[in-house]
């Protein structure tokens, strides 16, 4: 099941959108979603889609890829369609029992969805594109004013990154112990949901444990290689933007521009479908 | 000056109930003395629990002596203020490759160290290649430490530490978790950094075998320093060394055995071709 998640994988590739700096990225797949949410009419709906598709061939990841990040909230998109087909009030085009579908609930189901998959697509393709170590680099240049409010910006980024170097190793001590405790009669494949749950407490206890222990030896080691914090800390590969990132700012300027103007000539016309 | 002066030190864990009360001392070193001179290799040997993790915390200032005096190079390491510069002095490798790993890219990880140190970009990298190169991994700098093997991932460990530039590495057993080949890959790394690079290296270690290439020996039994010598004065007493909970290596196993059975081999003797040509000798 965990290997069915593409969100927040990386795909290899030498494309221009990969050698963007990530912050640019981020600020680009933020800007991204907030038109979304705030130009919703269809000609920013038409722009947004453009924008992704360009993104997309851009980026030379594979479009089956980007689509398999849906998979896992494939019921969350349903959910929502449905509960916005049936119950969002208006004129009723279809009526049947106890079940009404407005006109407006179709709009709305439709734009919903739209925007769903476009947040999917539009941030799975930040992650295809950039490493994490990029983007926890880039998450700690960005969040650095917060400094000045006293969150630790730098510890911050240090424990995601750390995090993020032993996912595989935690995954894989968890195999390990899953197989020694079916090496000694546990079951973890019959039984309802409460009983499989339950059945996992052997595997977690000790994963717990030994996680523990790695993050003792860890902290140790980053002591003894002078780790303080921080502070009088340089960076190795320090963030700098090149021309290629000025421009990416320019293209994301224009997007904005010609969102907003799509909402400045549309403003008088009501939105229907 | 000594690199590494250790007078009596002794240190004891505290064992603590749930209310905070210490109820028990447990005394992991009880008055260690040890001298060692810049470019020495040192091996330390012990037992489990013989105290010799304990010390190579010292050494490293990871934790400070409860009684006696340890000065590295110089510093006190009882010292706040001398902790930092204790740990740029002395590096530390240690037994888990996997948890001492920070950063999920080979070259990252070797840069992590001499970024802690507040070094200029191009230093870093400047390092970073150099100590990569010394450990022969500089084909491997891109690579994900996951996908390494164990002698690989330790040898970049190492590359970690050399990248600062430390005076004596310590080295706390820092094969125990590896294969045959892993284990020859990393005692061979740290030989050569001894010998073309002049650093001072303690290894401890529970394998005779990688005993026999130190300068000196020190045998560690129940916190105490039991016996001191080169390679060839400790392992010609196999007796004292079992008395230990320590084994002695193969070759001079059997040379002790064939000179207790009369045929009169020399003592001490520490390799396979050792023995051989002083076998042949009677031919």
């Amino acid at each position: 099941m965990l290997r069915e998640i593409t969100i927040g994988q990386y795909y290899p590739s030498n494309s221009i959108l990969h050698r963007l700096d990530a912050r640019v990225k981020i600020i680009g797949a933020l800007l991204f979603i907030v038109c979304l949410f705030v130009f919703h009419n269809p000609a920013g709906y038409a722009l947004s889609t453009l924008f992704l598709i360009s993104m997309i061939t851009v980026s030379k990841v594979p479009v089956f890829y980007i689509f398999r990040g849906i998979k896992p909230l494939v019921y969350l998109l349903l959910l929502t369609v449905i509960f916005n087909l049936f119950l969002v009030p208006g004129k009723y085009i279809v009526s049947w029992w106890i079940f009404h579908i407005s006109a407006e609930g179709v709009r709305m189901a439709v734009v919903m969805a739209l925007r769903l998959i476009y947040l999917i697509f539009g941030t799975s393709l930040l992650t295809f594109t950039t490493t994490p170590n990029n983007m926890t680099d880039a998450l700690e240049s960005l969040l650095k004013p917060l400094q000045a409010v006293k969150v630790p910006v730098h510890e911050i980024a240090m424990m995601m990154s750390i995090a993020l170097r032993f996912i595989p190793i935690l995954l894989e001590e968890t195999d390990k112990i899953m197989k020694a405790q079916t090496a000694r009669g546990a079951d973890f494949e019959s039984g309802n949901l409460i009983k499989k749950i339950k059945s996992l407490i052997p595997v977690l206890v000790p994963l717990f444990v030994s996680a523990f222990r790695r993050a003792n030896d860890l902290a140790l080691a980053m002591e003894a290689r002078c780790y303080t914090g921080g502070k009088g800390r340089t960076k190795m590969k320090p963030l700098q933007y090149q021309r290629r990132d000025y421009l990416a700012f320019l293209f994301f300027c224009v997007y904005l521009g010609m969102m907003i103007l799509t909402k400045i000539a549309d403003v008088k016309i009501p939105i229907r479908l | 000056m000594d690199m590494i002066n250790a007078s009596k030190i002794s240190y004891s864990y505290e064992r603590i109930d749930e209310e905070g009360n210490t109820t028990e001392r447990v005394a992991a070193l009880r008055g260690v003395d040890m001298q060692v001179q810049p470019g020495e290799f040192i091996a330390v040997l012990g037992a489990n629990g013989s105290g010799k993790s304990t010390l190579a915390r010292q050494l490293n200032a990871l934790i400070a002596p409860t009684e006696g005096t340890l000065y590295i190079d110089g510093m006190d390491t009882a010292k706040e203020e001398n902790v930092q510069n204790v740990r740029r002095t002395t590096g530390m490798v240690f037994q888990n490759p996997d948890n001492q790993i920070i950063a999920s890219v080979v070259e990252e990880d070797v840069g992590f160290g001499p970024e802690n140190l507040g070094l200029e970009c191009n230093t870093i990298w400047e390092r970073v290649e150099e100590s990569l190169k010394a450990v022969n991994l500089y084909a491997y700098r891109k690579a994900a430490p996951g996908k390494l093997s164990g002698g690989q991932k330790q040898r970049v460990a190492i590359a970690g530490i050399v990248a600062m530039r430390p005076k004596c590495i310590v080295l706390d057993e820092p094969t125990a978790m590896l294969d045959p080949k892993g284990r020859r890959e990393v005692i061979r790394t740290c030989r050569a950094l001894n010998e073309v690079e002049g650093v001072t290296i303690i290894l401890i270690t529970h394998y005779m075998e990688e005993a026999i290439y130190a300068d000196r020996i020190y045998c560690m039994d129940k916190g105490q320093v039991k016996l001191c010598g080169t390679p060839k004065e400790i392992f010609s007493r196999p007796e004292e060394l079992e008395a230990m909970q320590l084994d002695v290596p193969q070759a001079t196993k059997l040379g002790y055995e064939l000179k207790k059975a009369g045929v009169p081999v020399p003592d001490g003797i520490l390799t396979i071709e050792e023995l051989v040509e002083a076998l042949c000798c009677f031919h």
